[in-house]
């Protein structure tokens, strides 16, 4: 079994569309989605039935005044270095910026008067479902909370088990922008790794990025390089780099309509279209991604 | 320019999306060239930094490093602690107080692992021997540009590996915002960076696009702002001639449209060579100044 | 000598679990006394982070020789080390018959 992660560094490149297409053509993959902040897969490839009840992600702690006892000292406003608490204008006493608080128990330490406690919080949940294409693990992040990447670890074991016991030969992982903790711990322990970049001057200076963060986890690296024809002359810039640095690329999909239109009818652009230049693009990817993973063995 | 709005104190602009690639840097960066003001512009999206690129020359692509762009470079660190094992009495409080249980007791010494470690110096505060002190661990540079008489650059760029950005995000702002008008490129999604750079905002426009990917996105972002209590209003990018349900959902919300920017393959290629929009189609000046009077307008209300 | 098993019962008889620094339980055999105790991990188990090595901790409080597991992740192997606590990955089965094979191989 091997596990293949779409990533990008830059946001909005088409990470999601191919991963969408590759699940499809894979046939037999679980599909996670690492985008746990600002999840799309979903809208792609519609995860139905739930194959478990949602479960709950605990994570951290969240400090909480008991305004009864706060005696208005102010000790744990400086102490804190998240700028989580402040003084409550209305009664003088002090109140936790809950999506700044990281639940380090500083305030608790400091408070003289007892009136901080620490309690563990829930900072999102993560589902097994069923997709037309199989088994998809998925998760949603509560809005503003920092545990996204072991958030991400944990619907990834979930979708490894699976994929274990039930025999899978890929497990797709659609990665988020960036190459802070999410991207992370989407790469930590994934077979290969394949930037989709755009023939920007933002795409190539992000796609560097993370081809190094990727570098550093040892992962394998490919690339696709999407919306090539907005600027040839840069897409062959990036097949220069790529070359030069051992990256294989395993496609060049021209810039199309067709991408935003199956998307508003949540289909996978090979399933919208399938004799569509897109889709054979596509196709051939996959084809090449899966040649030269064989290749590798 | 006419019906300038007036700023009498200092005021934040965050320009954020949740989703990714809807074009928060390009309303950012011709944003603060279409408008005749001093502006301090932060790029916060500092795991991919990317507003300079629209400044400086890009004709050699091959390079991989852009500090020679910028005027100073200072290098940003956290604290973390270290542990003198020869003032240690092995009580193990730091251990106990550690609620990233960064720090465990091995033969009555602390054992400590930086990458577990959140910064949060609530050790170095509470060991009654002294026997921790706090070191710098560098994470990541903080960049700075004079672009013209006007405009200011400031960006953050992370160490790639380092996992934990909102520190980064934090000390730019606090130091850099300035005491006028000052606009924050901040990074897509909605989790801890977005926060970082968005709570101490006075306003936010969230830049999204007519897909279905930039309505769940939009969705998610609309949520956390209202959390933070920070005021917003959206613009459309990329519009096709189709808004999907994204006006609708605006609408329903009473969200303020603050503008649209139609969707052309001119404007794509613009971007994609690190061209200025409001430069090489001057028409659309008026287009992203207004966004940004609108914004401000909204802001001081 | 003490050999730690990491276990998902409390008693020797129980299935080994594979995790370290989350498992359930850990018995604890002492060759000398031919006894046997049981560790409680359930306050590792759900730590948000460094569940291993504050597993490795509490082996290192208890004075263990080795500690026979399914798998030890690169921070808590560095915790074991500096220990000096040995470890075996890859044990499966009941703890029992993983405390009679170390046993009788050393």
């Amino acid at each position: 079994m091997k596990q293949i992660a779409l990533i990008s560094g830059k946001g909005g490149t088409g990470k999601t569309s191919v991963t969408a297409a590759f699940i499809q053509l894979a046939k037999n993959a679980v599909a996670v989605d690492c985008d746990v902040d600002a999840a799309n897969l979903y809208l792609l490839i519609s995860p139905r039935n739930q194959r478990r009840s949602p479960a709950a992600f605990m994570s951290g702690y969240d400090a909480e005044v008991n305004k009864n006892r706060c005696i208005s000292c102010g000790k744990c406003v400086p102490i804190c270095v998240f700028d989580a608490i402040a003084r409550d204008e209305a009664d003088n006493k002090v109140k936790i910026n809950h999506l700044l608080c990281e639940g380090c128990g500083a305030c608790v330490t400091i408070c003289r008067a007892n009136a901080i406690r620490l309690v563990n919080k829930q900072a999102g949940e993560s589902y097994i479902s069923n997709t037309r294409f199989g088994v998809m693990a998925h998760a949603k992040l509560r809005a503003g909370e920092g545990s996204s990447g072991k958030l991400v670890a944990e619907i990834r074991k979930q979708a490894f088990d699976i994929a274990q016991s039930e025999n899978n030969d890929f497990i797709i992982l659609d990665g988020s922008p960036g190459t802070g903790c999410p991207v992370i711990a989407t790469l930590t322990g994934t077979d290969y790794a394949i930037v989709v970049i755009e023939p920007t001057v933002s795409g190539i200076h992000d796609a560097k990025r993370v081809i190094e963060l990727c570098r550093h986890f040892k992962v394998g690296v490919m690339a696709i390089i999407n919306k090539y024809d907005i600027n040839p002359a840069m897409s062959e810039v990036i097949e220069r780099f790529a070359d030069r640095e051992n990256i294989k690329v395993i496609a060049k999909i021209a810039y199309d309509k067709i991408f935003s239109e199956a998307m508003k009818k949540q289909m996978t652009v090979v399933e919208y279209d399938k004799n569509s230049a897109a889709a054979a693009s596509l196709v051939s990817a996959w084809d090449n991604l899966v040649k030269s993973i064989w290749l590798t063995y | 320019m006419d019906n300038q709005v007036i700023i009498d104190r200092p005021l934040k602009i965050v320009v954020a999306s949740g989703k990714g690639g809807t074009g928060k840097t390009s309303v950012a960066v011709n944003m603060a060239l279409a408008c005749d003001r001093d502006i301090s512009l932060l790029d916060c999206d500092v795991e991919a930094p990317n507003s300079h690129l629209f400044f400086q020359n890009n004709d050699n692509l091959e390079n991989n490093c852009h500090d020679e762009f910028f005027d100073s470079i200072e290098e940003f660190s956290v604290s973390v602690p270290e542990f003198n094992d020869n003032l240690c009495n092995g009580c193990g409080f730091c251990k106990t107080i550690c609620k990233f249980n960064a720090i465990t007791m091995i033969l009555n010494k602390p054992l400590f692992f930086t990458e577990l470690c959140h910064s949060c110096e609530a050790c170095f505060k509470i060991c009654a021997m002294g026997a921790i002190t706090p070191v710098k661990k560098m994470i990541g540079k903080i960049r700075r540009k004079k672009i013209n008489d006007k405009l200011s650059l400031t960006d953050g760029i992370l160490n790639v590996s380092e996992a934990k950005s909102p520190p980064l995000i934090k000390k730019i702002i606090k130091t850099y915002a300035g005491k006028g008008l000052c606009i924050i490129d901040a990074p897509p999604g909605t989790s801890c960076p977005v926060v970082a750079a968005s709570y101490s905002a006075d306003y936010a426009i969230l830049v999204t696009e007519p897909t279905p990917f930039g309505l769940s996105d939009l969705k998610l972002a609309v949520d956390t702002l209202r959390q933070l209590k920070i005021k917003f209003g959206v613009v459309i990018n990329k519009y096709d001639g189709d808004f999907g349900k994204v006006k609708k959902y605006c609408e329903d919300e009473k969200i303020e449209l603050l503008g649209i920017i139609p969707f052309d393959i001119k404007i794509a290629q613009i971007y994609s060579k690190g061209g200025i929009i409001v430069n090489e189609l001057p028409f659309m000046r008026d287009l992203f100044s207004k966004i940004l009077e609108k914004a401000l307008s909204e802001a001081v209300k | 000598m003490k050999i730690a098993v990491t276990s998902t019962g409390a008693s020797i008889d129980s299935t080994v679990d594979e995790r370290f620094g989350r498992a359930r339980y850990i018995v604890i055999y002492d060759t000398e006394g031919k006894s046997f105790e049981t560790i409680d991990n359930e306050t590792h188990v759900n730590l948000s982070q460094g569940a291993g090595i504050q597993t490795a901790g509490s082996m290192a409080e208890k004075k263990v020789d080795v500690v026979l597991t399914g798998r030890v992740g690169p921070k808590a192997s560095e915790a074991l080390n500096k220990a000096k606590i040995k470890y075996v990955e890859g044990i499966s089965g009941t703890c029992r018959s993983a405390v009679e094979k170390y046993s009788s191989a050393s």
